[in-house]
């Protein structure tokens, strides 16, 4: 499967949008890192209608702000994209604070709170942001969920010839789940994929093979971040992109096949 | 409605389904016929909630092999429970055998996953740090893709391995993943399904929006009152479909979303309509070919008006029609899997199940709700499940004779 890589997204590690974390890759600066609790200034959710604004979660404004930087340098109207949201373990606060609740006598769960714990909670609020009735799904898949979502979205790019919004995204379990679950960093990598027509665009071959050793960053300071978020796992190809050079790379998953990605830039430069 | 090519059709070779109605297909097809539904008085741990659920027996007293007790939840005891009957696993061997481990994908669907193991170790937490024990195991139980991940490793495959959790319709999409990676030649057969247990979360959640019944669901009745929560898991293997093979055939999966509220359904019924068309369009099928529709019929107001609303867009009126969650219960992620193999008993042995439960249809109301049996079983069946997030999915299925 080959598609065109048309828009990126990114928020995290300390980097407000896709410019600032490419320039960091491309000159080998180290990311840096944001506590859940300061992620909120990095964070757009104005395109919500007021009470979803007021009601989504930190993860939902978290894919939210990447898919929307995604789309508008991709150029394509985001109502007419289909969705694949890809997060190992979704709103990480609402399962936690959930749990947590419901261990104490009163098991009090707001209605808000259990519409925010669906996997597809940052979806379905995209949705009503954009207007769309696309199809949209979320996926998970533990430590390989950006291959999964790389797989899911590139799938639905060649079977039926159109672009995909694909955003993959990560935020750290806050006490006590972290021990049990740890999440370096929030993390948002978002992505409009379409067609490979043309060789003008940035392209990226995506295939199955039998299990091999995953790439890794060839910047070193960046690779704590690739290993320490699920999300983070698709970052070899964004250090590709932001590099603009041929890549060959892999993504290893654990027990399964793994993904390959040939990575070229386009023909006039990176996008 | 556009000119791409179709996704393929799949074989239906083999499937499964376990729940409160019957574990294994023979059960439940008895319960069906029987009209001897699965829900009862809530007596799930010791959850106050005046409800009923679709409880799953044996689950509790299920021994477990100690090399899998990492993935020891209710929700891999489940999809264990389930994956045992019908023969399935040989099934499987078979298509392993056919294709090679690492041309066999899982995919499967949840809402929930093992999320009661992490519940329940919240009670279990130090009383001076806060700690939770350890180790949690929350990959391999409570995290979302635990239960596709234990099937992969018991059953020895390798192929791509992930979850769809689109709350209520995860277990419906997953054969649309499937019809793409067989199309795009990643997978030569893949095991589809859901699995979704009774947890506190889903239990006192629908409660919080006042959604639960007080007593056992009543789809489309006049004075329905909720649902009732239930568990199961299901599973379907699939193949591309070949010209002399006599299974069950999907025709087509239609996906859409609502974009209207995160917990209501688009009061028309609009997301719905275009989830039930699209599934037509991905089949080249018309409306008029679909004999049967297995509602999402939850029996919450809003859902059940609004599905009927869609229907009547999509077929007219008096178009035959029944929820079976009067026997199930609402299983969440494993509602669409649950309510294909439903369909597919019901062509099979030819009959229709009525709505249990109901005693009078909702008279808004313009397809045609059945209550009771009928002895006439279906060809083609569509079957309906959406979900939090205004998530739809519908499926279209059946025998091949003829539909062109």
């Amino acid at each position: 499967m080959r598609v065109a890589i048309e828009g990126i997204g990114f928020v995290g590690a300390g980097f407000a949008d896709w410019c600032e974390a490419a320039g960091a890759l491309r000159a080998g600066e180290a990311p840096g890192h944001v506590p859940l609790s300061e992620l909120g200034r990095f964070l757009k959710a104005d395109r919500l209608p007021r009470t979803e604004r007021r009601r989504a979660g930190k993860s939902v404004r978290l894919a939210m702000t990447a898919c929307w930087e995604a789309v508008e340098a991709s150029g394509r109207d985001p109502a007419c994209l289909p969705m694949v949201f890809a997060s190992s373990s979704g709103d990480t606060e609402v399962l936690s604070h959930t749990c947590a609740a419901l261990a104490e006598p009163e098991r009090m769960v707001s209605p808000t709170r259990f519409h925010n714990s669906v996997h597809n909670a940052a979806s379905g609020y995209w949705s009503i942001a954009v207007g769309t009735r696309e199809p949209a799904t979320a996926i998970a898949a533990h430590g390989d969920t950006a291959a999964a979502g790389l797989l899911e979205a590139a799938m639905q790019v060649t079977t039926e010839a159109r672009p995909v919004l694909l955003v993959i995204y990560d935020i750290p379990f806050p006490e006590p789940m972290c021990q049990a679950e740890p999440i370096s960093e929030p993390l948002a990598v978002a992505l409009v994929l379409g067609p490979a027509t043309t060789e003008t665009t940035a392209r990226v071959g995506v295939s199955l093979e039998a299990p091999e050793p995953g790439s890794r960053m060839r910047s070193a300071a960046w690779q704590p971040l690739c290993e320490g978020v699920p999300a983070g796992r698709a970052l070899p190809l964004l250090e590709a992109i932001a590099l603009g050079v041929p890549s060959d790379l892999v993504l290893s998953t654990d027990g399964g096949p793994s993904l390959r990605l040939d990575y070229q830039p386009g023909k006039r430069g990176e996008t | 409605m556009n000119s791409r090519a179709p996704l393929p059709r799949l074989r239906i070779r083999h499937y499964t389904a376990t729940n409160a109605a019957g574990t294994g297909n023979a059960a439940l097809l008895q319960a069906l016929r029987r009209r001897d539904g699965g829900l009862a008085p809530c007596d799930f741990l010791d959850i106050d909630l005046d409800t009923y659920v679709g409880r799953v027996g044996g689950l509790e007293e299920m021994s477990w092999p100690t090399d899998w007790s990492a993935w020891d939840c209710r929700n891999n005891r489940l999809a264990w429970l389930g994956l045992e009957q019908d023969g399935f696993l040989d099934a499987v061997s078979a298509a392993v055998g056919r294709h090679g481990p690492a041309r066999v994908g899982v995919v499967l669907g949840t809402s929930t996953s093992g999320i009661l193991h992490t519940e329940l170790a919240f009670r279990e937490r130090d009383s001076m740090s806060g700690a939770l024990p350890s180790p949690l195991y929350y990959g391999t139980t409570h995290e979302l893709s635990s239960a596709p991940r234990f099937v992969r490793e018991r059953l020895g495959l390798a192929g791509p391995t992930y979850t769809v959790s689109t709350a209520c319709s995860s277990s419906g999409k997953v054969f649309a993943s499937a019809q793409r990676l067989i199309a795009s030649g990643l997978c030569d057969a893949v095991i589809v399904g859901g699995v979704d247990s009774l947890c506190l979360t889903t239990m006192y959640g629908f409660a919080s929006l006042e959604l639960t019944a007080p007593g056992p669901c009543r789809p489309g009745d006049v004075d329905r009152h909720g649902i009732s929560i239930g568990e199961a898991a299901g599973f379907a293997l699939v193949e591309a479909d070949a010209d002399d093979a006599d299974d069950l055939c999907l025709f087509g999966v239609g996906e859409s979303v609502d974009a209207h509220h995160m917990s209501t359904p688009h009061p028309e019924g609009a997301g719905a309509e275009r989830a039930m068309h699209r599934a037509l369009a991905n089949a080249r099928m018309d409306a008029r070919q679909v004999d049967y529709v297995n509602l999402h019929g939850t029996a919450s107001r809003v859902n059940d008006a609004a599905e009927d609303h869609a229907l009547e867009s999509v077929f007219g009126a008096g178009q035959m029609c029944s929820s079976t969650k009067g026997w199930t219960g609402h299983t969440l992620g494993a509602a669409g899997i649950t309510e294909m193999v439903i369909g597919a008993l019901a062509i099979e042995d030819g009959f229709v199940p009525g709505t249990l439960n109901t005693r009078r249809v909702d008279p808004a109301f313009r397809a045609d709700y059945r209550l009771e049996n009928g002895e006439t079983g279906p060809t083609v069946v569509l079957s309906n499940s959406f979900g939090f997030g205004g998530n739809n999915c519908s499926l279209l299925f059946g025998r091949k004779e003829g539909v062109a």
